[in-house]
């Protein structure tokens, strides 16, 4: 009965979780709870992707209704590799987040953090898991509105206002999603995205059609932080407590991103939505401007969480890249950087966690010689820094390859140009970030205090992590082949 | 073809602009929620307008065997609509918590006290 019912399950238990949490009474209680229901949901997930790899794509119909008039759960291997990505990310950052929140949020509130946390990841799988363009909405403000009210828990009054901001982009976007979604049911008169492609196919150029590509490119321009409508992005991860940052750099703009992968290589298919609709024009000056703009603006930031948010900006941006450069090679290489990123940039902010617990503060000026005060915090940002940057050994400089080679085979050399600049330019902030913690002197009578390990085993866990696929990077490498290589 | 036939579909382009112009031009917090409200409610507009079918009745069983209107896009916008008031309720509180800490809700004056 479990297997049957796997897809529906992964979704449903965070959804249950997060109902019964704020009536655990005990914050203990309600954080037990949390930390089994993402494990959990990550087992499932990874049992899908199993599934997937055997026997192909995974269908499961909500209510015995079938597609397409029913919504269905469709796992093909693009969805799967992004829910384990996700899920992987929120249960391995719901312990230690979790633990740090008891200070940032406040006891009396813990109950409610656990459920809202839950909501958010219920929305971010079922969009990810979904078969349905309306459901993927739906699960699209679910995943939103939670999320709001997840950095307005942070502890300085700017985290309201960074929460206010990200709402009214946010939810720009998703009616944005909407509209186009609205216009893609007028010209086809389904809802099912399996049937949505098919019926695309045989649509010419017309006005319905751009207007439904336009509405939707820019709500996922928006939900990703795409240059340049990334304004929320910075704001929303350098004042949301811990847990939340580390969550949402891992997942909630790579969600935005998956949309974008969806809907672009395989709702509307490469050839209609890149070369018909012009998408790749719009995409690539979209990324380039991100990852040099991003880089640039992350080099002038003085707080290492800033610093970490705007980085986040190019790496989308390097991500868009890939998946608008006509090549498979580069489009498998964008989807092992949402991996690649997600590892490393969640465990960066886990780090910083520590570091906000012990220092008390995130500018760069008071990290000085952080390195011999807290050895193992610092080199987790160390290796991450050099992940960020794509150095031999980590994820990225996989990823980065694929990006490359995939750009020199088709001859974009100014998408080759643009991921040069900003690895360059990753580099220098990069080493911004390194020379504060080791090169500088510790201010006097700095002692070596360590954050709890509750902490440092997860973030090693998820840097560890971007090491072990720059090693072995065959097998992510071949599920992102396959992912796009369904709908070549 | 004349101009004002589907004026409906006028009226939500028109409905949209003016939202999308409210939360980008006014600086007073509750007025750019005011805006994403419109937004929405010319997107719902557009939805209502796509299910209308000339001449169809409602879509209950007694109007078997005649025109009825496509219900599909009113039951979406049903959960669209939950979806607004939603939002709107989280973004009035969020206003509510501004209004506490900061002492305004014009974007204005808190971008002020953020740079003293």
């Amino acid at each position: 009965m479990i297997r049957e019912n796997l897809p529906a399950l992964v979704v449903v238990l965070p959804l249950l979780g997060a109902l019964i949490s704020p009536l655990l009474g005990r914050p203990r209680r309600s954080w037990g709870l949390a930390a089994i229901v993402t494990a959990l949901s990550f087992v499932g997930c990874l049992v899908l992707l199993q599934r997937v790899l055997t026997e192909g794509v995974v269908e499961y119909s909500i209510g015995g209704w079938s597609a397409p008039k029913g919504i269905t759960y469709r796992i093909d291997a693009l969805n799967g590799f992004f829910l384990v990505v996700v899920a992987g990310i929120a249960a391995v950052v719901t312990v230690p987040g979790l633990l740090r929140a008891r200070e940032e949020v406040g006891e009396h509130r813990l109950g409610f953090f656990h459920a809202v946390y839950l909501l958010c990841f219920t929305g971010l799988l079922g969009i990810v898991i979904t078969g349905d363009a309306f459901n993927l909405y739906v699960l699209l403000e679910v995943s939103s509105l939670a999320t709001y009210g997840l950095v307005a828990m942070g502890g300085h009054r700017r985290s309201r206002l960074a929460s206010f901001n990200y709402l009214m982009l946010g939810s720009l976007g998703a009616t944005f999603i909407l509209i186009g979604i609205g216009y893609l049911y007028a010209l086809t008169g389904t809802l099912d995205m399996l049937d949505l492609a098919a019926r695309l196919q045989g649509q010419g150029d017309n006005m319905a059609l751009r207007a439904a590509f336009a509405f939707l490119l820019l709500g996922f321009a928006l939900k990703s932080a795409l240059f340049p409508l990334h304004a929320w992005l910075p704001d929303a991860y350098a004042e949301s407590p811990t847990a939340v940052a580390a969550l949402l750099a891992g997942t909630a703009t790579k969600v935005g991103l998956y949309m974008l992968a969806r809907f672009s290589l395989h709702i509307f298919g490469s050839e209609l939505f890149f070369t018909t609709l012009h998408g790749r024009e719009l995409l690539l000056a979209g990324a380039a401007g991100g990852v040099i703009y991003g880089s640039a603006l992350a080099l002038r930031q003085t707080s290492v969480a800033r610093l970490l948010a705007y980085s986040s900006i190019a790496h989308s941006g390097y991500i868009v890249l890939g998946l608008a450069v006509p090549s498979a090679t580069a489009q498998a290489g964008a989807i092992l950087h949402v991996l690649a990123h997600a590892v490393t940039k969640s465990g960066m902010f886990l780090a910083l966690g520590g570091v906000r617990r012990r220092v008390g503060s995130l500018e760069l000026s008071q990290l000085a010689g952080l390195g011999r005060r807290m050895p193992w915090t610092s080199a987790a940002l160390l290796v991450g820094a050099c992940s960020l940057v794509g150095m031999p050994l980590t994820a990225s400089f996989v990823s980065k390859w694929y990006l490359v080679t995939g750009s020199l085979e088709s001859g974009s050399w100014g998408a080759v140009a643009v991921i040069a600049a900003g690895a360059l330019l990753a580099a220098l902030y990069g080493w911004k970030i390194v020379s504060t913690l080791y090169l500088q002197e510790a201010p006097e009578g700095a002692v070596r205090e360590e954050a709890p390990w509750a902490l440092i085993v997860p973030t090693w866990i998820l840097i560890g992590a971007s090491l072990v696929f720059g090693l072995a990077s065959g097998f992510p490498a071949s599920l992102a082949r396959a992912a796009v290589e369904a709908f070549q | 073809m004349n101009f004002l036939e589907g004026y409906n579909y006028w009226i939500h382009a028109i409905l949209l602009c003016v939202g999308l112009y409210a939360m980008i031009a006014k600086r007073h917090l509750v007025k750019k929620i005011i805006g994403l409200t419109v937004l929405q409610t010319g997107v719902f507009l557009f939805f209502i307008s796509l299910a209308s079918v000339r001449g169809g009745t409602a879509p209950i069983l007694e109007a078997e065997g005649r025109v009825h209107v496509n219900p599909l896009p009113h039951v979406l916008i049903l959960t669209a609509i939950v979806v607004g008031v939603s939002t709107m309720s989280v973004a009035l509180a969020l206003c509510i918590r501004i209004k506490n800490e900061w002492g305004t809700v014009e974007a204005d004056e808190i971008a002020e006290q953020d740079r003293s």
